[in-house]
Protein backbone atom coordinates (compact mmCIF):
# COMPACT_ATOMS: atom_id res chain seq x y z
CA UNK A 1 0.00 0.00 0.00
CA UNK A 2 1.39 3.32 -0.88
CA UNK A 3 1.92 5.82 2.27
CA UNK A 4 -0.11 8.43 0.20
CA UNK A 5 -3.04 6.33 0.36
CA UNK A 6 -2.17 5.18 4.23
CA UNK A 7 -1.90 9.28 5.02
CA UNK A 8 -5.45 9.23 3.14
CA UNK A 9 -7.01 6.44 5.43
CA UNK A 10 -5.44 7.69 8.57
CA UNK A 11 -6.73 11.38 7.77
CA UNK A 12 -10.16 9.75 6.91
CA UNK A 13 -10.17 8.05 10.05
CA UNK A 14 -9.33 11.01 12.57
CA UNK A 15 -11.76 12.93 10.55
CA UNK A 16 -14.71 10.29 11.35
CA UNK A 17 -13.52 10.61 15.17
CA UNK A 18 -13.61 14.21 15.36
CA UNK A 19 -17.34 14.16 13.59
CA UNK A 20 -18.13 11.29 16.54
CA UNK A 21 -16.62 13.48 19.19
CA UNK A 22 -19.06 16.18 18.00
CA UNK A 23 -22.06 14.11 17.97
CA UNK A 24 -21.34 12.75 21.50
CA UNK A 25 -21.19 15.97 22.81
CA UNK A 26 -24.80 16.76 21.31
CA UNK A 27 -26.46 13.91 22.26
CA UNK A 28 -25.25 14.84 25.79
CA UNK A 29 -26.91 18.06 25.38
CA UNK A 30 -30.05 16.52 24.04
CA UNK A 31 -29.82 13.75 27.00
CA UNK A 32 -30.44 16.77 29.15
CA UNK A 33 -33.08 18.38 28.23
CA UNK A 34 -34.95 15.01 27.41
CA UNK A 35 -34.35 14.30 30.75
CA UNK A 36 -34.46 17.33 32.55
CA UNK A 37 -38.62 18.18 33.71
CA UNK A 38 -40.31 20.26 31.70
CA UNK A 39 -40.44 23.07 33.62
CA UNK A 40 -36.96 23.47 34.08
CA UNK A 41 -36.06 22.39 30.31
CA UNK A 42 -35.54 25.22 27.56
CA UNK A 43 -39.08 25.83 26.15
CA UNK A 44 -38.37 24.80 22.76
CA UNK A 45 -37.03 21.52 24.37
CA UNK A 46 -39.26 18.86 23.48
CA UNK A 47 -41.56 17.68 26.22
CA UNK A 48 -40.27 14.96 28.67
CA UNK A 49 -42.19 12.58 26.33
CA UNK A 50 -42.53 9.90 23.89
CA UNK A 51 -39.70 10.03 21.10
CA UNK A 52 -36.17 10.35 21.31
CA UNK A 53 -35.29 12.02 18.40
CA UNK A 54 -31.86 13.98 18.67
CA UNK A 55 -30.44 17.11 16.28
CA UNK A 56 -27.95 13.89 15.05
CA UNK A 57 -31.13 12.02 13.71
CA UNK A 58 -32.79 15.83 12.50
CA UNK A 59 -31.72 15.06 8.84
CA UNK A 60 -33.72 12.76 6.50
CA UNK A 61 -31.53 10.43 5.92
CA UNK A 62 -30.71 9.10 10.31
CA UNK A 63 -27.06 8.85 10.09
CA UNK A 64 -27.19 5.66 12.56
CA UNK A 65 -23.81 6.93 14.44
CA UNK A 66 -25.79 7.39 17.75
CA UNK A 67 -27.83 4.69 18.29
CA UNK A 68 -31.79 5.57 20.55
CA UNK A 69 -34.26 2.81 20.65
CA UNK A 70 -37.58 3.37 21.50
CA UNK A 71 -39.65 0.76 22.72
CA UNK B 1 -19.04 16.82 8.84
CA UNK B 2 -20.53 14.01 7.16
CA UNK B 3 -21.75 15.80 3.89
CA UNK B 4 -18.98 18.35 3.94
CA UNK B 5 -16.24 19.03 0.96
CA UNK B 6 -13.56 17.04 2.92
CA UNK B 7 -15.49 14.18 3.38
CA UNK B 8 -16.36 13.98 -0.58
CA UNK B 9 -12.76 14.35 -1.22
CA UNK B 10 -11.59 11.74 1.53
CA UNK B 11 -14.96 8.84 0.18
CA UNK B 12 -13.84 9.31 -3.36
CA UNK B 13 -10.39 8.88 -2.63
CA UNK B 14 -10.79 5.32 -0.55
CA UNK B 15 -14.17 4.17 -2.37
CA UNK B 16 -12.26 3.37 -5.64
CA UNK B 17 -11.93 -0.64 -6.12
CA UNK B 18 -8.48 -0.98 -6.16
CA UNK B 19 -8.34 0.83 -3.34
CA UNK B 20 -10.70 -0.26 -1.09
CA UNK B 21 -9.51 -3.66 -1.74
CA UNK B 22 -6.78 -3.21 -0.20
CA UNK B 23 -8.15 -2.00 2.50
CA UNK B 24 -8.26 -3.94 6.11
CA UNK B 25 -11.91 -4.53 6.99
CA UNK B 26 -12.53 -2.16 9.43
CA UNK B 27 -11.78 0.99 6.90
CA UNK B 28 -13.30 -0.41 3.93
CA UNK B 29 -16.97 -0.75 6.09
CA UNK B 30 -16.76 2.51 7.23
CA UNK B 31 -15.83 3.90 4.07
CA UNK B 32 -19.22 2.03 2.92
CA UNK B 33 -21.53 3.35 5.92
CA UNK B 34 -20.13 7.20 5.27
CA UNK B 35 -20.24 7.28 1.55
CA UNK B 36 -24.00 5.89 2.07
CA UNK B 37 -24.64 8.83 4.10
CA UNK B 38 -22.73 10.86 2.16
CA UNK B 39 -24.70 10.24 -0.65
CA UNK B 40 -28.30 10.01 0.81
CA UNK B 41 -28.24 12.97 2.23
CA UNK B 42 -26.22 15.57 -0.32
CA UNK B 43 -29.01 14.43 -3.00
CA UNK B 44 -31.11 16.53 -0.42
CA UNK B 45 -31.58 20.59 -1.16
CA UNK B 46 -30.78 22.14 1.96
CA UNK B 47 -33.81 24.61 1.93
CA UNK B 48 -35.77 21.87 1.68
CA UNK B 49 -34.15 19.54 4.78
CA UNK B 50 -34.66 22.69 6.69
CA UNK B 51 -38.18 22.79 6.07
CA UNK B 52 -38.36 18.84 6.91
CA UNK B 53 -36.67 19.57 10.36
CA UNK B 54 -38.76 22.52 11.27
CA UNK B 55 -42.16 20.57 10.13
CA UNK B 56 -41.50 17.67 12.61
CA UNK B 57 -40.14 19.34 15.38
CA UNK B 58 -43.65 21.33 15.20
CA UNK B 59 -45.72 18.03 13.70
CA UNK B 60 -44.29 16.22 17.78
CA UNK B 61 -45.61 19.21 19.83
CA UNK B 62 -48.62 18.67 17.81
CA UNK B 63 -49.20 15.13 17.94
CA UNK B 64 -48.71 15.21 21.64
CA UNK B 65 -51.75 17.39 21.65
CA UNK B 66 -53.87 15.66 19.24
CA UNK B 67 -53.33 12.16 21.07
CA UNK B 68 -54.12 13.94 24.08
CA UNK B 69 -57.44 15.40 22.79
CA UNK B 70 -58.03 12.60 20.46
CA UNK B 71 -57.80 15.47 17.49
CA UNK B 72 -56.67 13.66 14.67
CA UNK B 73 -57.90 16.35 12.44
CA UNK B 74 -54.89 19.16 13.87
CA UNK B 75 -52.77 16.19 13.50
CA UNK B 76 -53.78 15.32 9.66
CA UNK B 77 -51.90 18.62 7.97
CA UNK B 78 -48.85 18.30 9.55
CA UNK B 79 -48.79 14.03 8.56
CA UNK B 80 -49.49 15.01 4.95
CA UNK B 81 -46.96 17.29 4.91
CA UNK B 82 -44.27 14.61 6.09
CA UNK B 83 -45.73 12.30 4.01
CA UNK B 84 -45.61 14.49 0.79
CA UNK B 85 -41.47 15.51 2.13
CA UNK B 86 -40.72 11.70 2.19
CA UNK B 87 -42.32 11.22 -0.92
CA UNK B 88 -39.73 13.60 -2.55
CA UNK B 89 -36.81 12.55 -0.43
CA UNK B 90 -37.61 8.81 -2.15
CA UNK B 91 -37.16 10.51 -5.50
CA UNK B 92 -34.39 12.33 -4.32
CA UNK B 93 -32.33 9.39 -3.36
CA UNK B 94 -34.09 6.83 -6.08
CA UNK B 95 -35.45 3.26 -5.20
CA UNK B 96 -36.29 -0.34 -6.53
CA UNK B 97 -39.34 -2.00 -6.62
CA UNK B 98 -41.43 -0.18 -3.95
CA UNK B 99 -40.74 3.17 -2.83
CA UNK B 100 -41.29 2.37 0.62
CA UNK B 101 -37.99 0.06 -0.25
CA UNK B 102 -35.97 3.12 0.40
CA UNK B 103 -37.65 4.30 3.66
CA UNK B 104 -37.11 0.36 4.84
CA UNK B 105 -33.37 -0.11 4.18
CA UNK B 106 -32.43 3.50 6.31
CA UNK B 107 -33.63 0.78 9.33
CA UNK B 108 -32.62 -2.09 7.99
CA UNK B 109 -30.49 -2.42 5.52
CA UNK B 110 -31.14 -4.73 2.76
CA UNK B 111 -34.98 -4.92 4.02
CA UNK B 112 -37.70 -4.85 1.26
CA UNK B 113 -41.48 -5.35 0.97
CA UNK B 114 -41.02 -8.41 -0.95
CA UNK B 115 -39.07 -9.98 1.49
CA UNK B 116 -41.50 -8.65 4.37
CA UNK B 117 -44.77 -9.27 2.55
CA UNK B 118 -43.25 -12.90 2.74
CA UNK B 119 -42.24 -13.24 6.51
CA UNK B 120 -45.28 -11.51 7.69
CA UNK B 121 -47.68 -13.22 5.67
CA UNK B 122 -46.27 -16.57 7.24
CA UNK B 123 -46.15 -15.16 10.74
CA UNK B 124 -50.02 -14.29 10.46
CA UNK B 125 -50.93 -17.12 9.09
CA UNK B 126 -49.41 -18.87 12.18
CA UNK B 127 -50.19 -16.74 15.00
CA UNK B 128 -54.01 -16.03 14.39
CA UNK B 129 -54.84 -19.46 14.91
CA UNK B 130 -52.32 -19.59 17.90
CA UNK B 131 -54.19 -16.87 19.37
CA UNK B 132 -57.69 -18.12 18.52
CA UNK B 133 -57.31 -21.04 20.38
CA UNK B 134 -55.27 -19.08 23.32
CA UNK B 135 -58.53 -17.04 23.69
CA UNK B 136 -60.46 -20.50 23.98
CA UNK B 137 -58.67 -21.44 26.21
CA UNK B 138 -59.99 -22.18 29.81
CA UNK B 139 -56.73 -21.92 31.30
CA UNK B 140 -56.84 -18.02 31.40
CA UNK B 141 -54.45 -16.56 33.96
CA UNK B 142 -55.15 -15.05 37.27
CA UNK B 143 -54.03 -11.06 36.95
CA UNK B 144 -55.87 -10.40 40.12
CA UNK B 145 -53.21 -9.74 42.23
CA UNK B 146 -51.62 -7.30 39.76
CA UNK B 147 -54.44 -4.60 40.37
CA UNK B 148 -52.25 -3.02 43.73
CA UNK B 149 -49.82 -0.24 44.30
CA UNK B 150 -46.77 -0.87 44.20
CA UNK B 151 -44.44 1.62 45.38
CA UNK B 152 -42.40 3.71 43.06
CA UNK B 153 -39.21 4.10 45.11
CA UNK B 154 -39.26 -0.62 45.57
CA UNK B 155 -39.84 -0.57 41.41
CA UNK B 156 -36.92 1.10 40.89
CA UNK B 157 -35.15 -0.33 43.46
CA UNK B 158 -35.80 -4.20 41.63
CA UNK B 159 -35.38 -2.67 38.07
CA UNK B 160 -31.30 -1.48 39.62
CA UNK B 161 -31.02 -5.53 40.82
CA UNK B 162 -32.18 -6.90 37.79
CA UNK B 163 -29.57 -4.61 35.86
CA UNK B 164 -26.78 -5.60 37.38
CA UNK B 165 -27.89 -9.16 37.62
CA UNK B 166 -27.89 -9.22 33.46
CA UNK B 167 -24.70 -7.47 33.41
CA UNK B 168 -25.63 -3.97 32.82
CA UNK B 169 -21.92 -1.85 33.42
CA UNK B 170 -22.80 1.00 35.37
CA UNK B 171 -19.53 2.55 35.23
CA UNK B 172 -20.75 2.96 31.59
CA UNK B 173 -24.37 4.13 31.91
CA UNK B 174 -27.08 4.93 34.15
CA UNK B 175 -30.45 4.42 34.40
CA UNK B 176 -33.52 7.60 34.52
CA UNK B 177 -37.01 7.91 34.53
CA UNK B 178 -39.00 8.84 31.63
CA UNK B 179 -42.35 8.58 30.09
CA UNK B 180 -41.51 6.29 27.29
CA UNK B 181 -38.70 3.83 28.00
CA UNK B 182 -35.51 4.23 25.52
CA UNK B 183 -32.24 3.49 25.12
CA UNK B 184 -29.15 5.78 23.97
CA UNK B 185 -25.75 5.06 22.75
CA UNK B 186 -23.43 7.81 23.00
CA UNK B 187 -20.42 5.70 22.25
CA UNK B 188 -19.73 2.09 24.26
CA UNK B 189 -18.69 4.21 27.71
CA UNK B 190 -21.87 6.44 27.83
CA UNK B 191 -24.78 4.13 26.84
CA UNK B 192 -27.77 5.26 29.06
CA UNK B 193 -30.81 3.60 29.68
CA UNK B 194 -34.53 4.91 30.77
CA UNK B 195 -37.57 2.92 31.98
CA UNK B 196 -41.17 4.33 33.53
CA UNK B 197 -42.89 3.30 37.15
CA UNK B 198 -46.30 3.01 37.00
CA UNK B 199 -47.85 2.39 40.31
CA UNK B 200 -50.53 0.05 39.30
CA UNK B 201 -48.45 -1.60 36.81
CA UNK B 202 -45.53 -3.56 38.43
CA UNK B 203 -44.87 -5.73 35.44
CA UNK B 204 -44.34 -2.46 33.31
CA UNK B 205 -41.08 -1.51 34.30
CA UNK B 206 -39.68 -4.69 35.26
CA UNK B 207 -40.10 -5.59 31.44
CA UNK B 208 -39.31 -2.10 29.85
CA UNK B 209 -35.81 -2.26 32.16
CA UNK B 210 -34.90 -5.41 30.36
CA UNK B 211 -35.42 -4.70 27.52
CA UNK B 212 -34.01 -1.22 27.40
CA UNK B 213 -30.69 -3.22 29.28
CA UNK B 214 -30.88 -5.50 26.08
CA UNK B 215 -30.19 -2.74 24.13
CA UNK B 216 -27.90 -1.51 26.19
CA UNK B 217 -25.91 -4.54 26.66
CA UNK B 218 -25.61 -4.13 22.95
CA UNK B 219 -23.83 -1.23 22.91
CA UNK B 220 -21.62 -1.52 25.88
CA UNK B 221 -20.21 -4.21 24.32
CA UNK B 222 -18.82 -3.83 20.81
CA UNK B 223 -15.36 -4.34 20.19
CA UNK B 224 -12.58 -1.93 21.34
CA UNK B 225 -11.10 -1.96 18.04
CA UNK B 226 -14.50 -0.25 16.65
CA UNK B 227 -13.85 2.58 19.62
CA UNK B 228 -14.15 6.25 17.64
CA UNK B 229 -15.26 4.68 14.25
CA UNK B 230 -18.95 4.92 12.73
CA UNK B 231 -18.97 1.28 13.38
CA UNK B 232 -19.71 1.29 17.04
CA UNK B 233 -23.23 0.93 17.50
CA UNK B 234 -25.77 -1.13 16.42
CA UNK B 235 -25.82 -2.86 12.61
CA UNK B 236 -29.55 -2.24 12.41
CA UNK B 237 -32.72 -1.29 14.53
CA UNK B 238 -33.94 -4.97 14.04
CA UNK B 239 -30.77 -6.92 15.27
CA UNK B 240 -30.76 -3.98 18.14
CA UNK B 241 -34.73 -4.85 18.43
CA UNK B 242 -33.33 -8.57 18.70
CA UNK B 243 -31.33 -7.70 21.92
CA UNK B 244 -33.32 -5.89 23.69
CA UNK B 245 -36.65 -8.76 22.42
CA UNK B 246 -34.54 -11.14 23.53
CA UNK B 247 -34.11 -10.32 26.97
CA UNK B 248 -37.31 -9.31 27.57
CA UNK B 249 -39.23 -12.16 26.37
CA UNK B 250 -37.50 -15.09 25.64
CA UNK B 251 -35.49 -14.85 28.66
CA UNK B 252 -37.42 -11.71 31.00
CA UNK B 253 -40.31 -14.17 30.33
CA UNK B 254 -39.07 -17.63 30.89
CA UNK B 255 -40.01 -20.00 33.56
CA UNK B 256 -36.71 -20.50 34.49
CA UNK B 257 -36.05 -16.81 34.99
CA UNK B 258 -39.07 -16.27 37.41
CA UNK B 259 -38.21 -19.58 39.55
CA UNK B 260 -34.66 -17.60 39.76
CA UNK B 261 -36.12 -13.76 40.75
CA UNK B 262 -39.80 -13.95 41.99
CA UNK B 263 -38.30 -14.34 45.69
CA UNK B 264 -36.57 -11.36 44.84
CA UNK B 265 -39.61 -9.24 43.75
CA UNK B 266 -41.50 -10.72 46.63
CA UNK B 267 -38.83 -8.86 49.16
CA UNK B 268 -38.98 -6.21 47.20
CA UNK B 269 -42.27 -5.76 47.90
CA UNK B 270 -43.18 -6.94 51.58
CA UNK B 271 -46.32 -8.58 51.62
CA UNK B 272 -48.09 -7.96 48.65
CA UNK B 273 -47.05 -11.08 46.53
CA UNK B 274 -47.10 -13.38 49.19
CA UNK B 275 -49.98 -15.03 47.91
CA UNK B 276 -49.14 -15.67 44.96
CA UNK B 277 -47.18 -17.95 43.60
CA UNK B 278 -44.40 -17.93 40.88
CA UNK B 279 -46.52 -20.63 38.35
CA UNK B 280 -49.50 -17.87 38.93
CA UNK B 281 -46.86 -14.95 38.50
CA UNK B 282 -45.71 -16.84 35.48
CA UNK B 283 -48.62 -17.03 33.91
CA UNK B 284 -49.62 -13.32 33.99
CA UNK B 285 -46.57 -12.14 32.97
CA UNK B 286 -47.11 -14.70 29.80
CA UNK B 287 -51.02 -13.31 29.23
CA UNK B 288 -52.18 -13.28 25.72
CA UNK B 289 -54.98 -10.99 24.67
CA UNK B 290 -55.56 -8.70 21.63
CA UNK B 291 -55.25 -5.06 22.88
CA UNK B 292 -55.18 -1.57 21.55
CA UNK B 293 -51.69 -0.23 22.85
CA UNK B 294 -48.69 -1.42 20.77
CA UNK B 295 -45.89 -0.78 23.40
CA UNK B 296 -48.43 -2.79 26.13
CA UNK B 297 -49.12 -5.65 23.82
CA UNK B 298 -48.31 -9.45 24.26
CA UNK B 299 -45.00 -10.55 22.34
CA UNK B 300 -47.99 -12.88 20.37
CA UNK B 301 -50.14 -10.25 19.50
CA UNK B 302 -46.98 -7.67 19.10
CA UNK B 303 -46.63 -9.04 15.46
CA UNK B 304 -50.21 -7.69 14.59
CA UNK B 305 -49.83 -4.49 15.91
CA UNK B 306 -46.32 -4.14 13.82
CA UNK B 307 -48.43 -5.76 10.64
CA UNK B 308 -50.82 -3.26 10.42
CA UNK B 309 -48.65 -0.37 10.96
CA UNK B 310 -46.77 -1.74 8.20
CA UNK B 311 -49.33 -2.61 5.59
CA UNK B 312 -50.34 1.46 6.00
CA UNK B 313 -46.98 2.63 5.71
CA UNK B 314 -46.53 0.74 2.40
CA UNK B 315 -50.31 1.86 1.39
CA UNK B 316 -48.77 5.46 2.07
CA UNK B 317 -45.82 4.96 -0.19
CA UNK B 318 -47.67 3.44 -3.02
CA UNK B 319 -50.48 6.58 -2.70
CA UNK B 320 -53.08 3.40 -2.41
CA UNK B 321 -53.87 5.28 1.32
CA UNK B 322 -54.84 8.93 2.29
CA UNK B 323 -53.33 10.32 5.43
CA UNK B 324 -57.16 11.57 6.14
CA UNK B 325 -58.77 8.03 5.54
CA UNK B 326 -56.32 6.60 8.37
CA UNK B 327 -58.03 6.61 11.03
CA UNK B 328 -60.96 4.62 9.49
CA UNK B 329 -58.13 2.09 7.67
CA UNK B 330 -56.56 1.82 11.19
CA UNK B 331 -59.66 0.79 12.99
CA UNK B 332 -60.80 -1.49 10.06
CA UNK B 333 -57.14 -3.16 10.39
CA UNK B 334 -57.33 -3.61 13.96
CA UNK B 335 -60.75 -5.15 13.53
CA UNK B 336 -59.33 -7.38 10.81
CA UNK B 337 -56.07 -8.38 12.35
CA UNK B 338 -56.83 -8.23 16.31
CA UNK B 339 -60.54 -8.37 16.02
CA UNK B 340 -60.94 -5.22 18.30
CA UNK B 341 -62.00 -1.54 17.16
CA UNK B 342 -60.14 1.16 19.45
CA UNK B 343 -62.61 3.57 20.72
CA UNK B 344 -61.03 7.07 20.28
CA UNK B 345 -57.95 8.20 17.78
CA UNK B 346 -55.94 8.43 21.29
CA UNK B 347 -55.68 5.34 21.63
CA UNK B 348 -55.91 4.01 17.76
CA UNK B 349 -53.72 6.14 15.12
CA UNK B 350 -52.32 8.74 17.21
CA UNK B 351 -50.50 6.34 19.95
CA UNK B 352 -47.37 6.58 18.76
CA UNK B 353 -44.88 9.46 17.96
CA UNK B 354 -43.05 7.82 15.53
CA UNK B 355 -45.25 9.17 12.19
CA UNK B 356 -44.51 12.67 13.56
CA UNK B 357 -41.06 12.58 13.69
CA UNK B 358 -40.85 11.26 9.93
CA UNK B 359 -39.94 7.74 10.91
CA UNK B 360 -41.51 5.48 8.51
CA UNK B 361 -40.00 1.99 7.99
CA UNK B 362 -39.05 2.25 11.71
CA UNK B 363 -42.00 -0.39 12.74
CA UNK B 364 -41.23 -3.81 10.56
CA UNK B 365 -37.91 -3.38 12.96
CA UNK B 366 -39.81 -4.59 15.88
CA UNK B 367 -40.85 -7.89 14.44
CA UNK B 368 -37.69 -8.75 12.37
CA UNK B 369 -36.21 -8.30 16.11
CA UNK B 370 -38.65 -11.37 17.37
CA UNK B 371 -38.03 -13.11 14.27
CA UNK B 372 -34.11 -12.92 14.47
CA UNK B 373 -34.24 -13.11 18.72
CA UNK B 374 -35.83 -16.51 18.14
CA UNK B 375 -33.24 -17.56 15.43
CA UNK B 376 -30.66 -16.65 17.57
CA UNK B 377 -31.88 -18.95 20.65
CA UNK B 378 -32.31 -21.31 18.16
CA UNK B 379 -28.48 -21.55 17.55
CA UNK B 380 -28.06 -20.69 21.38
CA UNK B 381 -29.89 -23.45 22.93
CA UNK B 382 -28.00 -26.07 20.38
CA UNK B 383 -24.68 -24.77 20.93
CA UNK B 384 -26.04 -24.02 25.40
CA UNK B 385 -28.37 -26.81 26.02
CA UNK B 386 -28.30 -26.09 29.89
CA UNK B 387 -29.84 -22.37 28.92
CA UNK B 388 -32.34 -22.05 31.19
CA UNK B 389 -30.58 -24.70 33.78
CA UNK B 390 -27.97 -21.54 33.59
CA UNK B 391 -30.94 -18.40 33.67
CA UNK B 392 -32.66 -20.48 36.49
CA UNK B 393 -29.09 -20.55 38.44
CA UNK B 394 -29.36 -16.74 38.26
CA UNK B 395 -26.15 -17.30 36.26
CA UNK B 396 -26.52 -15.18 33.20
CA UNK B 397 -22.72 -14.42 32.56
CA UNK B 398 -22.63 -17.32 29.38
CA UNK B 399 -25.69 -15.97 27.89
CA UNK B 400 -24.48 -12.25 28.00
CA UNK B 401 -21.08 -13.55 27.00
CA UNK B 402 -22.78 -15.57 23.50
CA UNK B 403 -24.37 -12.69 22.61
CA UNK B 404 -21.49 -10.41 22.96
CA UNK B 405 -18.88 -12.94 21.18
CA UNK B 406 -21.48 -13.42 18.26
CA UNK B 407 -23.45 -10.13 18.14
CA UNK B 408 -22.32 -6.99 20.22
CA UNK B 409 -18.46 -6.94 19.02
CA UNK B 410 -18.85 -6.72 15.83
CA UNK B 411 -20.91 -3.61 15.69
CA UNK B 412 -21.56 -2.85 12.78
CA UNK B 413 -18.57 -4.78 10.83
CA UNK B 414 -21.39 -7.06 9.05
CA UNK B 415 -24.76 -6.38 7.43
CA UNK B 416 -27.49 -7.70 9.31
CA UNK B 417 -28.55 -10.46 6.85
CA UNK B 418 -24.74 -11.37 7.04
CA UNK B 419 -24.58 -11.50 10.50
CA UNK B 420 -27.64 -13.46 10.98
CA UNK B 421 -25.79 -16.38 8.46
CA UNK B 422 -22.91 -15.99 10.10
CA UNK B 423 -24.51 -16.90 13.86
CA UNK B 424 -27.10 -19.11 12.87
CA UNK B 425 -26.06 -20.60 9.37
CA UNK B 426 -29.09 -18.95 7.74
CA UNK B 427 -30.93 -16.15 6.76
CA UNK B 428 -34.06 -14.48 8.35
CA UNK B 429 -36.11 -17.32 8.48
CA UNK B 430 -39.85 -16.40 10.92
CA UNK B 431 -40.44 -20.49 11.09
CA UNK B 432 -37.83 -19.67 14.49
CA UNK B 433 -40.36 -17.70 16.26
CA UNK B 434 -43.57 -19.13 15.06
CA UNK B 435 -42.23 -22.70 16.29
CA UNK B 436 -41.16 -20.34 20.13
CA UNK B 437 -44.64 -19.24 20.17
CA UNK B 438 -46.65 -22.63 19.59
CA UNK B 439 -43.88 -24.25 21.86
CA UNK B 440 -44.76 -21.79 24.72
CA UNK B 441 -48.00 -20.97 24.69
CA UNK B 442 -48.84 -24.39 23.83
CA UNK B 443 -47.42 -25.22 27.06
CA UNK B 444 -48.95 -22.02 29.08
CA UNK B 445 -52.79 -22.49 28.19
CA UNK B 446 -52.76 -26.02 28.46
CA UNK B 447 -53.15 -26.04 24.63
Amino acid sequence: MSEQLQRKKDEFRAYVKTMKSYEEALGVLYWDLRTAPRAKAHPAAPKLSASCRTPIFACPYPTRWASCCRR
Amino acid sequence: MSVSDKMGELLQALSDPGVSGESDNITRRMVEECKKDYDRNRKIPPELNQEYVVLTSKAENVWEDAKHNDDFASFQPYLEKIVAINLQFIDLWGYEGHKYNTLLDMYEPGMTVEKLDAVFGTLRQRAVPLLQAIQASPHQPDRSFLQQQFAKEQQKQFSLFILKELGYDFEAGRLDETVHPFATGLNPGDVRITTRFLPDDVVSAVMATVHECGHALYEQNIGEELYGTNLAGGVSMGIHESQSRFWENMIGRSKAFWNRYYGDLQRHFPGQLDSTDVDTFFHAVNHIEPSLIRIEADELTYNLHIMVRYEIEKGLFDGSMKVADLPEIWNAKYKEYLGIVPPSNSVGVLQDVHWSGGSFGYFPSYSLGNMYAAQLLNTLQQQMPNLFELVEAGNLQPIKAWLVENIHRHGKLYQPNELIRRVTGEELNPEYLIKYLEQKYKAVYGL
